[in-house]
């Protein structure tokens, strides 16, 4: 007998046959949510559907003061598709896709505004350099790299009543961002504690929505300020229920307007707009419910706790409009 | 056998995931993948098959059985059940050895689907698909390199350590085998266009695979090192022909006749050699080791488990095997080496006499040495020469050959070579190719100036099918079958002068032989290895079936069949001889793992062994001085000897240090033979006075127990355990696990627009491939769903598509305030950006004539739309409908087409459309103008044909001035000609007219057979038009080739150059000039009262007016009757991780200067001046000038 052969647990069982039987190659994954890594896991197939609801009547103010809309109503819904894929031991792949269901509602003018539209697609990397730990001693950090792409809707309609007439909702910047962070997470027991900080860049573009002012016919190229951003998240779990409490802030720079320049570097003669730089802080909490190894439930709660904004763009994306967001989550796992 | 090519690539090569919205008012074209390509073996979908299914507790084995029966005349009649059933019992018995070689046990089923369509050696596995498809029949040929051993259990074990082995070894997912990531950057100002393509996935070596798959079926006791593999490996270390280092890495040139075989030996040799150093588990810790994390190069593994890095380890087995088959040589040269002479008429380069030759020979590159020597024949096998000693013959790569030549002729019975010229002439004159089964044997039959050859059912062309090409294949069988011809002679005439010869004339380039003088003889389909008996009445020949070959015997006529044998266990015989009495039958059988020696009663059948041990005894031939000559290995190498039925009495005939084989006595009593050498199989002959003659007869066993003998053959297998787990083959329950494959994607469709999709593709099928279906999605700025399903469970493929795009595509424009292009100051650029998307569907069937004309009918409609910034939703633009009818015929397969210099072959597309579009446009009041013409709703008409011819280079007629021509022969140098011609019938919108110019590979697909050079010296989609007339040329040679070196997970191998030139142009209508005859619209564009004033442009009479720049001083047009553009172009063939990565570059000019619609010279600045023809084209041009393609693994 090998070496190898020695070493073999070798525990015939029949094999299985089926379109989605599982495979030899799939990882183990952990049934509870603090003891899971980072990634996914090799051959795991992770399908989240979800939504997340906001009925904002304020916004922030250019210096961080909570300011209230005069007479409008809006309600911004993000409805989510994610799909994850642990395509090797250490790293996932992650596409997501969001559509949103948008209204503005205007007591005072008597608009009622709604419309349902396709986000912008997140693709990201997921890279898991450093794992360890035995069994109820997880350490675990992973590299992220997210490209957002704009396929969402840039068209606002006809503007030649002026801007209030627009007739539909903006749901992407326009441009392309970048994003690069770093995720860790150390588990004892049934607590764990982490962390997420990172960047995020967006390449200039010309977008429908940035439309110059003589003849409205013509358009103009924007790059939205670079971000960073850090969180502390903290997690505690009883049985099949996961408590993750996520604080968190944002700094962002000021974003860029203007024509496109030749070259390369298109972007490179725009003007930042004054004011338009700013920071925020929020707390968002989500209660896991892990129904099963292939089956979790998460609700969740954000609560933005401090903005600094122009609001002069109505791209949540950018300027993002003041009210607590709710969120429910479905991830099945295969 | 092989693995397949990573799954990832596979599919994709299904789909051409194009960027369908090319420019801001022009439509490109979806395209889909022909059926024919789908299949993974069989481009037939053989719906008279059923299918039936055994399920065991790993597996899963799918055979055919025909629905109609012999009985009811199927004369095709399958039935593969017994394969069936033997594979089920061998999978079973390896799974557990197997997967312990890795602790992997796979609990996944594995599907294995028998095949037993053909006679030939199909079969592949793609381990993440848990699918192994094998044929029942291991083709003709394959034991000759391998060792003669039990077929099912060599293949499935081999096939299985693939699924074992590469499952524990890949670092990805099963499910998606890879990413592929892929760019183009198209820069118009530079005149430039960059692309690049990986599929990043494992890397894992050629010879590791393969290699490996041999040594764990060794590892598990169901493999050995054969005296075949031994012969194949100390011929290539004794004749310097090992592979190097570099070069085991991948298979993808390892296409000759022998570097694909020595990649697997040398791989299984290596491992031999591990064990005894390292342990019998090192090859399988490569694989645990490299799956624990990808890596760029495999072979980082090595040193790790090892301790010793790859290098030194290769060079030490290197040192191990020489000195190995070194004392091997030693000992044959101590013996005496009797090997005699390669039957050639003249001497070769390396048998050289004086120290000038030898230094002119060891001179020569060590490539060009090989091809001389491989120039005598790679695969000549089964010499023979006619009883009456008039005719020469022999099997070469496939085709009989047969001479009017005495064996008086050759070196090796003369000592001297062919000097006498009219005897040159009239051996090379008097003599005949005929095709055939490589594998197959075949005989002179005595008496009489005719021969019997093994063939296949459509092995001669009629005139018809010799000048079309059409041979009728449509069962899509082309089964093996017996051939009787007669050795006629035929009348040429050549320069004034008259000669004979075995082979007709040829007539307008085409060889059709008498229709009366090849005759396939009747009731012998899957018959080969025929023989003729003494009288040359009857034959004796093999007959297959269900995986197993019979002895038959039958007239001449095809009368009188007999079946002297009737096994139905996976017998294989082999090679049967008369015996000179016509009364018995020799023949090589191979049961049970044991390869001996059978006398056959030629009227009962009864058997009667003449050895019965364990070597491999084989190609007997009974020869008339009553002795059985034979092939056999007692001493681990292949010699022959010869076997006396009167004393039993064996001796050994030969001694050589390759391997003898295939013996056939002369009519003067000396002996010809095939000996493998490491520049393939040659007939040598050896004087009857130099033959070694030494007893034998204690190396084998001839003292035999015919109880044992007979207790042997009345043995049978019981399988009827597999009757109840038989149920027929159900398509839910055999349906594959979707191979997800996320795809990257980035390109610009402007300067300063960077677009990046990311995405997956879908892909589904059953195991015996009667549904397929893909699915891609791609987001990004720009969004593309598609989905695409065949069926081909009838004669027809069917198709179905449907696919969505959203594309944002951003512009300029230059207004010009005052319309006149001569003052500038007025200019001003502006930038824009619109919403573009597609709606398509498509059904088509497309039925495959043969195996090279495929027919078809397509049906699509679309819309088309826009959605600008102040639209709420897409306005439509255009619907379009159109049925078409098309003809593919292809003498090249796609693969081979896509090589860097393709064989000799054609190409040709013709289809006819009819078509429907209605212009919607709401901005432009629901119709368009074009030409003049203001277009709302029409049909038009379309025919486009297409050709493309390669040829080799040779010299024409035996003229070679300066011995140019030969010298081109020689290194491949080949000529390519293509033709490209359209028609619409009428004056049609833009989007509906021909687009020409240069192609990047990235976007449209692989381009030898459609060539991307046509017209490359001008931007894609400049040249428009409703009549296209393009031909082009390209002249193409070796610059480097057998480089062969590895540089990290690259592999490069071969660098050709093509020399491009292309002439011709699109013509299209003309808008009226004349005053009164047409009024201007808002958008500047003359529009004509009366249609026919518009005029259609006639080739070569007018110029273009589209192509053609005007004067935007004069409004006068340069007019360009014709456009030319000249190139060159560089194609480095290599290998990246696995798979074919080849690369170009390709410099182009346009000798033209050219206007047209929109934006022509790639500034991405639209001008809107009016041009002074009174259109609203722009006046914007682009001038001569040099275009630079670049494409990093998107072929060419």
């Amino acid at each position: 007998m090998t070496p190898l052969l020695s070493l073999a647990l070798f525990i015939s069982q029949p094999a299985e046959a089926g379109v989605l039987a599982d495979k030899t190659m799939k990882e183990p994954l952990a049934a509870r949510e603090v003891e899971r890594p980072l990634v996914l896991g090799k051959g795991w197939l992770e399908v989240g559907v979800g939504a997340d609801v906001k009925r904002a009547q304020g916004y922030w103010g250019p210096d961080g003061e909570a300011l209230d809309f005069d007479s409008a109503t809006f309600l911004y819904t993000r409805e989510r598709v994610q799909l994850r894929y642990g395509i090797t031991s250490r790293s996932d792949l992650v596409l997501f896709v969001p559509f949103h269901y948008l209204q503005l509602t205007n007591d005072t003018l008597g608009t009622d505004t709604s419309g349902f539209y396709l986000g912008d697609p997140r693709m990201a990397w997921r890279w898991q350099p450093l794992t360890s730990g035995a069994a109820g001693e997880l350490k675990s950090l992973a590299l992220i790299a997210e490209v957002k792409a704009p396929a969402g809707n840039e068209a606002p309609g006809s503007s030649i009543a002026g801007p209030s007439t627009f007739q539909e909702f903006v749901t992407t910047t326009g441009t392309y961002d970048a994003r690069l962070g770093v995720e860790t997470k150390v588990q004892r027991g049934n607590l764990a504690v982490g962390g997420q900080l990172g960047g995020v860049v967006s390449a200039s573009n010309i977008a429908q929505f940035v439309v110059e002012t003589d003849t409205n016919q013509f358009l103009g190229r924007i790059k939205p300020g670079s971000r960073v951003y850090a969180a502390v998240d903290l997690m505690a779990q009883l049985g099949p229920v996961a408590l993750l409490v996520q604080p968190g802030v944002e700094a962002h720079g000021a974003t860029r307007l203007g024509v496109s320049a030749p070259g390369l570097f298109p972007g490179k003669d725009l003007a930042p707009v004054e004011g338009s730089e700013g920071w925020s802080a929020d707390v968002d909490t989500n209660l896991i419910v892990n129904v099963s190894r292939g089956l979790d439930l998460t609700l969740g709660v954000n609560v933005p706790l401090r903005g600094e904004d122009l609001m002069f763009f109505p791209l949540e994306d950018i300027h993002p409009t003041r009210g607590i967001t709710s969120s429910a989550t479905l991830e099945l796992r295969y | 056998m092989k693995t397949s090519t990573p799954p990832i690539r596979q599919v994709l090569r299904r789909l051409t995931t194009s960027a369908l919205v090319a420019a801001a008012a022009s439509l490109g074209v979806a395209s889909w993948s022909s059926p024919a390509e789908a299949k993974f073996v069989f481009p037939y979908n053989h719906p008279d098959l059923d299918w039936y299914t055994i399920e065991t507790e790993h597996f899963f084995v799918h055979y055919p059985v025909s629905k109609k029966t012999e009985e009811e005349g199927n004369d095709h009649y399958i039935n593969a059940e017994w394969s069936a059933r033997k594979s089920a019992k061998i999978a079973e018995e390896m799974y557990e050895p197997m997967c312990a070689e890795f602790n992997y046990f796979i609990k996944e089923k594995v599907h294995i689907v028998i095949l037993d369509q053909s006679d030939e050696l199909e079969g592949f596995t793609i381990p993440s698909w848990d699918w192994i498809e094998i044929s029942a029949h291991p083709g003709s040929y394959f034991y000759r390199m391998r060792g003669r051993m039990e077929w099912f259990s060599d293949v499935l074990v081999h096939e299985y350590a693939h699924v074992v082995s590469l499952k524990a070894n890949s670092s990805f997912a099963e499910g998606t085998g890879g990413i592929s990531i892929g760019g183009l950057y198209d820069d118009g100002i530079r005149d430039q266009a960059s692309g690049g393509e990986f599929n990043l996935g494992d890397g894992e070596p050629f010879w590791w695979t393969e290699g490996g798959a041999e040594y764990w079926s060794d590892n598990t006791g169901y493999n050995w090192w054969s005296s075949s593999r031994d012969m194949n490996i100390r011929t290539t270390v004794l004749e310097g022909r090992l592979l190097t280092y570099d070069e085991w890495v991948t298979r993808v040139d390892k296409s000759d006749w022998g570097d694909g075989e020595r990649g697997y030996q040398q791989g299984y040799s290596i491992a031999l050699y591990l064990r005894e150093r390292f342990g019998d588990e090192t090859f399988a810790r490569f694989a645990l080791e490299y799956s624990e994390g990808w890596r760029a190069n495999w072979e980082s593994v090595i040193p790790e488990v090892t301790g010793v890095d790859s290098r030194t380890l290769y060079n030490d087995w290197v040192k191990w095997l020489t000195d190995k088959y070194t004392a091997v040589y030693d000992r044959v040269q101590a013996e005496g080496e009797v090997e005699g002479f390669e039957m050639t008429l003249k001497p070769g380069g390396w048998d050289y006499v004086t120290p000038e030759d030898e230094d002119e020979w060891l001179e020569k590159r060590t490539r060009d040495r090989e091809d001389e020597r491989e120039a005598t024949g790679t695969w000549a096998l089964e010499p023979r020469f006619s009883a009456d000693g008039r005719y020469y013959g022999y099997n070469g790569n496939g085709f009989v050959r047969i001479s009017l030549l005495p064996e008086s002729a050759f070196y090796p019975f003369s000592g001297e070579y062919l000097s006498d010229p009219e005897l040159l002439q009239r051996a090379t004159e008097m003599s005949v190719a005929l095709p055939s089964n490589l594998g197959g044997a075949w005989d002179f039959v005595p008496g009489k100036d005719e021969v019997v050859i093994t063939g296949t059912e459509h092995l001669f062309d009629s005139a018809f099918e010799a000048y079309t090409g059409l041979t009728p294949e449509l069962d899509g069988y082309d089964w093996n079958q017996l051939w009787h011809v007669d050795l006629r002679t035929y009348e040429h005439k050549e320069k004034g002068r008259t000669y004979e010869s075995l082979t007709p004339a040829p007539k307008a380039g085409r060889m059709v032989f008498d229709p009366a003088a090849v005759r396939p003889i009747p009731n012998t389909l899957r018959g080969s290895d025929p023989a003729a008996s003494p009288d040359g009445e009857r034959l004796v020949y093999l007959e297959y079936g269900d995986g197993t070959m019979n002895v038959v015997t039958i007239k001449l006529d095809g009368s009188e069949k007999k079946r002297l044998t009737s096994f139905h266990d996976g017998t294989w015989f082999q090679r049967p001889d008369w015996s000179p009495d016509g009364k018995s039958i020799i023949v090589s059988m191979f049961r049970n793992y044991q390869n001996v020696l059978m006398i056959l009663d030629a009227q009962t059948g009864e058997m009667t062994p003449i050895t019965w041990d364990s070597h491999e005894s084989f190609d007997a031939h009974w020869a008339a001085d009553g002795r059985i000559y034979f092939s056999s290995d007692p001493g681990g190498i292949f010699n022959v000897f010869a076997y006396d039925p009167k004393t039993k009495e064996i001796v050994q005939l030969t001694n050589v240090i390759g391997g003898a084989q295939q013996p056939w006595l002369t009519p003067e009593g000396n002996l010809v033979y095939v000996n493998f050498t490491a520049h393939g199989f040659k007939i040598y002959g050896v004087d009857r006075d130099q033959w070694m003659n030494k007893p034998a007869t204690h190396l084998f066993n001839t003292d035999i127990d015919m109880a044992e003998v007979k207790q042997s053959l009345a043995f049978a297998e019981d399988f009827s355990q597999y009757e109840a787990v038989t149920t027929p083959y159900g398509v839910k329950d055999n349906l594959m696990a979707p191979t997800v494959a996320p795809l990257i994607r980035f390109s610009n469709n402007t300067q300063t627009n960077f677009g990046l999709q990311g995405g997956f593709q879908i892909y589904m099928q059953d195991f015996v491939e009667k549904h397929v279906a893909v699915f891609q999605a791609l987001v990004g700025e720009d969004t593309d769903l598609l989905f695409q399903y065949f069926n081909q469970s009838t004669a027809a493929n069917i198709m179905v598509l449907g696919r969505r795009g959203v594309s944002k595509f951003d512009f300029g424009y230059a207004l010009d305030a005052d319309n006149d292009p001569a003052t500038t100051d007025d200019i001003e650029t502006y930038q824009g950006k619109n919403v573009q998307q597609y709606t398509l569907g498509a059904a088509g069937v497309f039925v495959p004539l043969n195996s090279r004309l495929q027919v078809g009918v397509i049906g699509q409609a679309m819309q088309f739309g826009f959605k600008d910034t102040t639209a709420t939703r897409y306005d439509p633009f255009s619907v379009s409908a159109g049925v078409s009818g098309f003809m593919t015929y292809q003498t090249i397969s796609d693969y081979y087409g896509m090589s860097a210099n393709p064989p000799p072959g054609k190409v040709i597309n013709l289809s006819y459309a009819r078509n429907f579009t209605d212009i919607q446009y709401k901005a432009f009041y629901g119709a368009d103008v074009d030409d003049g013409q203001l277009l709302d709703e029409y049909s038009f008409n379309q025919f486009d044909l297409s050709y493309t011819q390669h040829i080799r280079v040779k010299p024409i007629a035996g003229w070679s001035p300066f011995g140019l021509l030969a010298l081109a022969q020689k290194h491949r140098h080949a000529f390519q000609f293509n033709f490209l011609g359209g028609f619409v019938d009428r004056n049609v919108q833009s989007n509906d007219e021909y687009f020409a110019g240069g192609r990047h590979p990235y976007w449209w697909g692989n381009g030898a057979l459609n060539p991307n050079t046509m017209f490359a010296g001008y931007p894609a989609g400049s040249l428009q038009g409703e009549t296209m007339l393009i031909l082009s040329a390209a002249y193409r040679f070796p610059v480097w080739t057998k480089i062969n070196k590895k540089m990290g997970p690259l592999y490069v191998y071969d660098l050709h150059a093509q020399l491009i030139g292309t002439a011709g142009n699109l013509w299209s209508y003309r808008p009226p000039t004349e005053p009164g005859t047409y009024y201007v619209n808002r958008y500047d564009a003359n529009v004509a009262y009366n249609p026919d004033d518009v005029r259609r442009e006639i080739p070569f009479v007018d110029y273009s007016y589209k192509n053609s720049p005007v004067d935007p001083l004069t409004g006068q047009a340069n007019p360009n009757y014709f456009l030319y553009d000249v190139g060159a172009e560089l194609r480095l063939s290599s290998a990246l991780w696995r798979g074919n990565w080849n690369s170009f570059m390709r410099l182009s000019y346009g000798f033209n200067e050219i206007r047209g619609i929109n934006d022509v010279n790639g500034d991405n600045i639209i001008s809107t001046s009016d041009s002074g023809l009174g259109d609203s084209f722009s006046p914007e041009t682009e001038l001569p000038g040099l275009r630079v393609y670049f494409g990093f693994g998107t072929g060419w």
